[in-house]
C-alpha cells in the first residue's frame, strides 16, 4: 500500500475515528484504525470498539492499493506534528507503516488487517432521510441527563420514545433528574419506531459529533443497531438491551405552584451560588416568598452565599433545595428567554420549562437534609 | 516542661444568656427550666441566693423563690452563645477541649511569648468573651485538669485563680475531699466514716489501703490527693471514619467463618454510623494473614450508606476479590468518606434500600432496649457468595 494525501484531511478523519477506538482495552487491535486503499482517489478509515463502529472516506492519491491497521492515537499525534501539506503512507517489510513528509520519517508498528474485527454497517437495510440539525439539537439538549455509569435505577443511554399520537421523545434520566425533548414524528418519516430504542451515551456523543459538520443524514434501524449515514461516513451503534424506567409516572401531573424567571438572570445567579458549592456540598436552596425568590448556597467549610431575584408570586412560602449543577444543566438546555419553575411539594421533583421552548421538559429531584 | 492547663467556666450560663437577651431581667432571680422533667436547668446568681439549685424540681424552686422569673430552656440560643465563646478560645491555643456547653479546658503550656503572662491572658480572654457575647466567665489555671477546674470554682462569678506548682501543697491542705473529681456520695460516705475531710487526710493511709477499698479508683484518689492528675487536653474533632476489626483466637481459612465475622462487624459499624447519624461512601476491608502481611481493599459507593447489609455486601465483594492464599489472622471492615450536607432524592424509590433501612431501625431499637444479644441477623450470614 502506498498513499499520498493532504495532511489536513488525514488529521480530520483521524480525529473522527479516535474517539471510537477503545482507550482501555486488552484487545490491542481495537486501539488501531483500519486504513483501506482500494479506489484510485479515496481511502476508507475505520474504527470500532465492537459496539460502535465508524467508517469514513477521504480523498487520497493511491499509488498502490492495500490495507493496514495502526494505532489511531499515535498516527494522529505524528500527523499533527508534521508541518508539510502532503504526506505519504507506505507499508514496509516487517509489518511497519512508514509515514513520510518532507525529510521526516516515522515507522509505526502495525497489526495485520485480517485481524481487524468484521464491521457490519448494515448496507442492505433501508435508510430514511432525517432532519440532521433537528436530530443534533434533540440529542444535544438531552445528553446531559444520560448517566455515565449504569446502576440499578438508570440506563446509560438516551431513550428514543415514540409517543401518541405523533411525537418522538428523546428522554434522558439518571435517577436524580429527567429531561426530554419532543419532536413531531414526521421529522423522521420512515424510521418507523414501533417501540422505544435506547442509544448508549457514547453513541449519542458520536452522532452529535458527526452531525456538527453535516447537513444531510439518514438513519436506519436493523438487528438491534442504529445506523447513521452522512455523505462519506457511516456510523453503526449497537442499541442497549435494557428496560427504560417508566419515567412518565414520576412526573407530577398537578403542579399547582409556579413562578416565571428571566433565564439569563436566573442562570447567572445560579452560577454565583455555585461558586460556594463543591463535590460534597452541592445544594442551592430556593426560598419562595411573596414576589421574591431567594437563593442560598454554602457550607461551614467554605462559606455562604445568597441572592434574591424579583419574581411574580403570591402564593404560600415554599423552600426546597436542588443540586445546583442539575438546575444549571437544565438552564443551559432551555432555549427560552423566560422559564417557568413549577412544583407540587418538597417530595416531588421541581419542573423547569421554557415558554419559547415548549418541546423541552426537565425535572430535578430535590435534596433533603 | 511543666504543663499549664486553663479551665474556663461560664457564669450561670443559661440564665446569663437570658439576661443578655432580656436586659430587664438583669438583677432579678431568673430560673431556667420546666419544659423537660420539670427540674431547674440553671439559675441566676440572684436566684441562687434563695437556695435555688440546678436539678431541683421546679415546684421546689417556686416555693423558695416565688418572685423568680421562670423561663423555658432555649437550647439553640445557648448553643449559639457557646459557639461564640468557643471561637474566642480557639484563637488562644490549638489544644481546646470543650467538655460541656459552658466549660472548656485549654492547654496553654508555652504560650507565654504569644499571650504574655497568665494574668494578661486571663484578662484578654475575659474581655474578648464579654465583647462577643456580653457574658462573664471564671477562669482557673493550674498544672493539671482537676486543679484547673478547682481553681475556676474558687472565685465565681467573673473571677480567676492561678495555681502554681508551689501553691499546690497548701491548697490540698484545706481542700475538702468532695472537691476532688471522682468522689461520689458513696465514696464520700466511706471517707466520712474514716474521718477524712480534706485531701491531705487521704495521705494518712497508704495507696494499698485505698486500692483495697476503692479498686482502681484508689490509685486515682491517692494521686489527686498528691495534686497529681491528667493534663492531656484533647481537642474534639468529628470522627472521619468508623471501623471494627477482630483478631481470631486461631487463624482461619474458613470462608463461612470470615463471612460471619464480617456480618458482626458490618452490624457494629452500621449501628455506630446510625447512632451518629452519618453515612459513608467508602467501604474498606482489612485482612491480616497468618504471616502478618496486611492487605486493605476499599471501594467507593455511588451513594453514602449506613446500612448494615450494604456495608456487609460491599465488604464481602472485596473479600471475594482477594486471593486467600494463607490463613487469616484478623479481619475488619471500616466506613469512611462521610457524606455531608444534603442527600439527593431519587426519581425512583429504592425499595430494597428502604426495607433495609426499616430493618436496621427495628434492630437498633431492639438492641438499644434489650442488648446486642437479644436478636441477631440469621439469614445474612448464610447468603451465598456470588
Amino acid at each position: 500500500m502506498k498513499i499520498q494525501m493532504e495532511t489536513a484531511l488525514l488529521t480530520g478523519v483521524l480525529q473522527k475515528v479516535l474517539s471510537i477506538t477503545e482507550k482501555k482495552t486488552n484487545i490491542p487491535i481495537l486501539s488501531n484504525t483500519l486504513i483501506k486503499a482500494t479506489d484510485h482517489n479515496a481511502i476508507e478509515v475505520s474504527a470500532t470498539d465492537l459496539e460502535i463502529s465508524l467508517r469514513t472516506e477521504v480523498g487520497a492519491q493511491i499509488e498502490s492499493p492495500g490495507t493496514a491497521t495502526v494505532s489511531a492515537r499515535k498516527l494522529l499525534e505524528v500527523v499533527r506534528e508534521l508541518p508539510y501539506e502532503r504526506i505519504i503512507l507506505e507499508d514496509q517489510p516487517g509489518g511497519k507503516l512508514q509515514v513520510h513528509a518532507g525529510r521526516a520519517r516515522f515507522e509505526l508498528q502495525t497489526i495485520p488487517a485480517e485481524d481487524f474485527p468484521y464491521l457490519n454497517f448494515h448496507e442492505g437495510s433501508e435508510f430514511s432521510r432525517c432532519d440532521a440539525s433537528l436530530l443534533r439539537k434533540s440529542l444535544s439538549k438531552t445528553l446531559y441527563g444520560v448517566p455515565t455509569d449504569e446502576d440499578h435505577f438508570s440506563v446509560a443511554g438516551l431513550y428514543w420514545h415514540p409517543v401518541e399520537p405523533d411525537g418522538l421523545r428523546f428522554v434522558s434520566c439518571d435517577g436524580h433528574r429527567l429531561a426530554y425533548f419532543q419532536v413531531p414524528v414526521e421529522s423522521f418519516p420512515d424510521l418507523r419506531l414501533t417501540k422505544g430504542i435506547i442509544v448508549p451515551r457514547k453513541g449519542v456523543q458520536e452522532i452529535i459529533r458527526i452531525l456538527e459538520k453535516e447537513s444531510e443524514a439518514s438513519l436506519s434501524i436493523d438487528e438491534n443497531c442504529l445506523i447513521l449515514k452522512t455523505p462519506g461516513t457511516v456510523l453503526s451503534i449497537q442499541l442497549l438491551d435494557a428496560e427504560f424506567p417508566e419515567y412518565q409516572v414520576i412526573i407530577p401531573e398537578e403542579r399547582p405552584f409556579s413562578l416565571e424567571l428571566d433565564r439569563d438572570a436566573f442562570f447567572s445567579a445560579l452560577k454565583r451560588m455555585a461558586v460556594l458549592t463543591d463535590n460534597r456540598w452541592r445544594h442551592v436552596r430556593f426560598s419562595v416568598k411573596e414576589n421574591v425568590l431567594r437563593l442560598e448556597a454554602g457550607n461551614p467549610e467554605i462559606g455562604n452565599a445568597d441572592d434574591v431575584l424579583d419574581v411574580e408570586y403570591q402564593g404560600e412560602e415554599f423552600t426546597i433545595a436542588f443540586n445546583v449543577r442539575y438546575v444549571m444543566d437544565s438552564m443551559q438546555s432551555i432555549e427560552s428567554e423566560k422559564i417557568r419553575f413549577e412544583w407540587l411539594d418538597t417530595f416531588h421533583g421541581g419542573v423547569f420549562v421554557g415558554q419559547d421552548d415548549p418541546d423541552y421538559f426537565s425535572l430535578v429531584m430535590p435534596m433533603i437534609v | 516542661m511543666v504543663r499549664r492547663i486553663l479551665h474556663i467556666d461560664m457564669d450561670a450560663f443559661y440564665a446569663s444568656v437570658e439576661q443578655v437577651d432580656h436586659p430587664e431581667l438583669v438583677g432579678k432571680p431568673v430560673v431556667i427550666g420546666g419544659s423537660q422533667r420539670g427540674v431547674v436547668a440553671a439559675a441566676s446568681y440572684e436566684a441562687r441566693k434563695f437556695g435555688v439549685r440546678s436539678a431541683m424540681p421546679i415546684f421546689e424552686a417556686r416555693r423558695l423563690c416565688p418572685d423568680g422569673v421562670f423561663l423555658p430552656v432555649r437550647r439553640q440560643r445557648y448553643q449559639e452563645a457557646s459557639h461564640q465563646v468557643m471561637q474566642v478560645l480557639d484563637a488562644v491555643s490549638p489544644l481546646v477541649e470543650q467538655v460541656s456547653i459552658d466549660e472548656a479546658f485549654i492547654d496553654i503550656t508555652g504560650t507565654k511569648s504569644l499571650h504574655g503572662p497568665e494574668t494578661a491572658l486571663i484578662k484578654k480572654i475575659k474581655e474578648a468573651i464579654k465583647h462577643r457575647t456580653c457574658l462573664t466567665c471564671t477562669i482557673g489555671i493550674a498544672p493539671n485538669r482537676f486543679l484547673a477546674k478547682i481553681a475556676s470554682e474558687m472565685n465565681k462569678p467573673d473571677g480567676w485563680t492561678i495555681i502554681n506548682g508551689e501553691d499546690v501543697a497548701a491548697l490540698l491542705q484545706n481542700l475538702p475531699i468532695n472537691k476532688i473529681p471522682g468522689i461520689g456520695p458513696k465514696t464520700a460516705q466511706v471517707m466520712k466514716e474514716l474521718g477524712i475531710r480534706t485531701a491531705v487526710d487521704v495521705l494518712r493511709f497508704s495507696q494499698e489501703f485505698w486500692v483495697k477499698r476503692l479498686g482502681k479508683g484508689g490509685v486515682d484518689l491517692y494521686e489527686r490527693a498528691h495534686g497529681i492528675g491528667p493534663t492531656a487536653v484533647i481537642p474534639h474533632r468529628a470522627p472521619k471514619s468508623c471501623s471494627a476489626e477482630d483478631t481470631f483466637a486461631a487463624d482461619t481459612g474458613d470462608m463461612e467463618k470470615l463471612k460471619k465475622w464480617l456480618v458482626c462487624q458490618a452490624e457494629e459499624v452500621g449501628r455506630d454510623l446510625r447512632k451518629h447519624r452519618v453515612k459513608g461512601k467508602t467501604i474498606t476491608l482489612k485482612v491480616k494473614f497468618a504471616s502478618f502481611k496486611t492487605m486493605t481493599r476499599s471501594t467507593t459507593l455511588p451513594k453514602a450508606t449506613h446500612s448494615t447489609r450494604i456495608i456487609y455486601d460491599t465488604a464481602l465483594k472485596l473479600l471475594l476479590a482477594l486471593k486467600l492464599t494463607e490463613k487469616v489472622r484478623l479481619i475488619g471492615v471500616g466506613v469512611s468518606n462521610f457524606a455531608v450536607g444534603m442527600e439527593q432524592r431519587s426519581l425512583f424509590p429504592n425499595t430494597f434500600l428502604h426495607k433495609q433501612e426499616d430493618l436496621d431501625r427495628a434492630l437498633d431499637r431492639i438492641h438499644n432496649k434489650f442488648g446486642c444479644e437479644a436478636i441477631l441477623r440469621g439469614r445474612i450470614g448464610e447468603i451465598e457468595s456470588d
